[in-house]
Formats: C-alpha cells, sequence, structure tokens
C-alpha cells in the first residue's frame, strides 16, 4: 500500500490538496480538501467514500464525478481527476509494486 | 453596475418582501442559525431572509473541505481563546472580529437566482459591491468569492444549496484588527504567491483602513441593506426568527457545530 498527497492552486483560483492511498492499483482512500466550493451538497463526500476500489486514471475517476453530477467551482472536475491519478501514480512508486 | 435581481426586471420594479433578521451569537450558534433558517426556506415555512450578525465572542469559521491545519493555526486560536467553528459552506477560513466585521446571510429559494451558481454569487456580492460605494468606495466582484478595494481582499462569501434553497454567508471587514486575522488564519503559500503577496496580512483590508476614518457598524449595516436591497429587489420588513428556527439552531449548535468531530474532523 503507498500514499501520497498533491496540492495544486486550479484555474478557477482555490488551491485543492488531494490525499490517496492505493492498494493493489486500486484507489483505497481519497480525501479532497481546500477552499473550494463542490455543488450539491454532500456530493462530494459521497464522491470520495466511491472512489474506494476505482483503478486510479483520470478517465475513470472523471467517469465517478459525472455519475454524482459534481459542479466545482474554483476548481475543475478535470483538474481533481488529474490529481488524483498524479498522487496514486505517486503512491504506487512510493509503495512499490502491488 | 449593479445587476438587478432578475425577478425584479419581471415584475416591473416591484420589490420582493425579504425578512430581515438583527441576531448575534456565538459560532455555534450563529453557524447552527444560518442553517436552520436555510432548511425552513427550503420548506417553504419562511420567506427569504438577509441576516447580519456579529460574532460574540470573536470566532475563527473554516470552510467545509478545508483541512483544519492547514487553515488556522490552532495554538494561536487557543491562546487568544478565540473558538474555531466548520461550516457547512466551501471557501476559506475566516476571521469574524466581534468588533470589526459584519457577517451577512442571504437564504432564498433557489429560483429566485436562475442562472449559474456563479451567477447568483455575483448578484449577492454586488449588494456588497453596492454598500461600499455608498460608503466611499469602490470595490470589484473577483469571482469565485470575493470582493476587494484597492486589489485587496475586503469580504469573503460562501454558497452552499440544499433542496432547492441556498445560504450564501459572507464577511464585510470594516474594522477587523488585521494583526490578529493574520496571526489567525493560515494559506498555502501557492494561494499567496498566485494573489502576488507572501502574507496574508498583505492581502486583505478593512472599510476603515481604506476611507483613512473610523466608520461605525450602524453606517455599515445601513449601506449593506441598501446594497442588497437594490441586488436583490428586496424589500426588507424586519422580523425574527421563527420558534422553530430557533430551536434547530439550538439543536445544531450543540449537536453539529459545538462538536470537535464536525469542527475538527477533517
Amino acid at each position: 500500500m503507498g500514499a501520497a498527497r498533491v496540492r495544486r492552486r486550479c484555474v478557477g483560483g482555490k488551491t485543492v490538496d488531494v490525499e490517496v492511498e492505493v492498494e493493489a492499483g486500486r484507489l483505497r482512500r481519497v480525501v479532497i480538501s481546500g477552499d473550494f466550493f463542490a455543488y450539491p451538497e454532500g456530493a462530494l463526500e459521497a464522491f470520495e467514500e466511491s472512489l474506494s476500489g476505482v483503478e486510479p486514471s483520470r478517465d475513470e475517476v472523471l467517469k465517478v464525478i459525472r455519475k454524482f453530477g459534481i459542479e466545482f467551482l474554483g476548481a475543475s472536475a478535470e483538474e481533481i481527476a488529474d490529481m488524483i491519478a498524479e498522487a496514486a501514480e505517486l503512491a504506487e512508486r512510493e509503495g512499490g509494486p502491488g | 453596475m449593479i445587476k438587478k435581481h432578475p425577478e425584479l426586471g419581471r415584475r416591473r420594479g416591484e420589490a420582493l418582501r425579504w425578512r430581515l433578521v438583527f441576531l448575534d451569537g456565538d459560532g455555534p450558534l450563529n453557524m447552527g442559525l444560518d442553517e436552520a433558517i436555510l432548511n425552513s426556506v427550503s420548506r417553504g415555512e419562511s420567506p427569504p431572509t438577509l441576516r447580519l450578525y456579529a460574532f460574540k465572542p470573536s470566532a475563527v469559521t473554516i470552510g467545509r473541505f478545508q483541512r483544519v491545519r492547514e487553515s488556522v493555526d490552532l495554538d494561536a486560536a487557543r491562546r487568544l481563546g478565540v473558538p474555531v467553528v466548520r461550516r457547512i459552506t466551501g471557501g476559506g477560513s475566516v476571521y469574524h472580529d466581534e468588533l470589526g466585521e459584519v457577517t451577512y446571510s442571504v437564504v432564498a429559494p433557489v429560483r429566485l437566482f436562475p442562472g449559474s451558481i456563479l451567477d447568483s454569487y455575483r448578484v449577492i456580492c454586488s449588494g456588497l459591491v453596492k454598500a461600499l460605494d455608498i460608503l466611499g468606495l469602490r470595490a470589484q466582484f473577483v469571482p469565485v468569492n470575493d470582493v476587494v478595494v484597492n486589489g485587496k481582499k475586503i469580504s469573503g462569501s460562501a454558497q452552499v444549496r440544499r433542496a432547492g434553497a441556498l445560504l450564501q454567508h459572507g464577511t464585510l471587514m470594516y474594522a477587523t484588527d488585521l494583526d490578529t486575522l493574520a496571526s489567525l488564519l493560515r494559506a498555502p503559500r501557492e494561494k499567496l504567491e498566485s494573489h502576488g503577496v507572501s502574507s496574508i496580512r498583505e492581502r486583505v483590508t478593512t472599510v476603515s483602513i481604506e476611507l483613512g476614518r473610523g466608520i461605525s457598524r450602524e453606517e455599515v449595516q445601513e449601506a449593506m441593506l441598501r446594497g442588497f436591497e437594490e441586488a436583490l429587489g428586496a424589500e426588507f420588513q424586519r422580523g425574527e426568527p421563527t420558534d422553530r428556527e430557533l430551536a434547530e439552531a439550538e439543536r445544531l449548535a450543540r449537536e453539529r457545530y459545538g462538536r470537535e468531530a464536525w469542527n475538527l474532523g477533517r
């Protein structure tokens, strides 16, 4: 298992931190924090929960964001998905194979 | 240029009646009351509401998605006896100086704000821009949620939407102790750099500093009322929270905003 964190100042003006844990090539735990906005209420928390077990690629994560219909302000769905994929890659490198 | 509320135009100048509430509280109660009013408006039990209030005692609020340790200096907060409360709205950390800022909350059915979410921020924040104009300052709305004067932040806002209603609350700093603010709030280096400053202190200002004179809370509140009246197409009628709102506010203050599990839990 590996863990990593990525921080980015998003184009929309907000600072987002993504922390991920990966296990056996899948996302295990994801926390997205920062001064951004996400609508509707509760969708971000539900999205984080449902990422467990998802393949950590930008496209797969974007699919989940779209499923929840999350609208971000101050950051974009694409940026968040990129960051999750990037953090997962770092985490895998750190955690070693498997 | 102030954007009129869209429904105002359709009604040919006929203003919408809004309830106006003045009720101060401590951090948990203030956040509980804003949420209780949101629930009441979403149930159709209360009219659209503007609330103007203070935090007694001074408090820090943090955004729903913030890591508490990234956004507040908890040691400083403990030393200064300043409570930290997490909001249900996103956004960043705010220092609510009991003697130096007016907090507002706007609660209304979402249908009164027919455009995008960002449009609704713009409309509501235009009330603050207008208020500052009345006070003699040229202010600008900077998306997503800031109002700035001479390039410095004087107001920040945050909005949540729940069950057909929206709550937007925010601060207008008129005499905030900015040194205390700077000692309490933390911001990522990346954020400060993007604003071209090296500390929070350089990035914020107050009405009093910009005007170069002292200003009373009453004068600021009066300007805010006129600004929101115009921006929202509202006619304010002084009112009180309902018994149900107050009871719910107290319950939320106890069960959510008064608990470390919520306030420090992310």
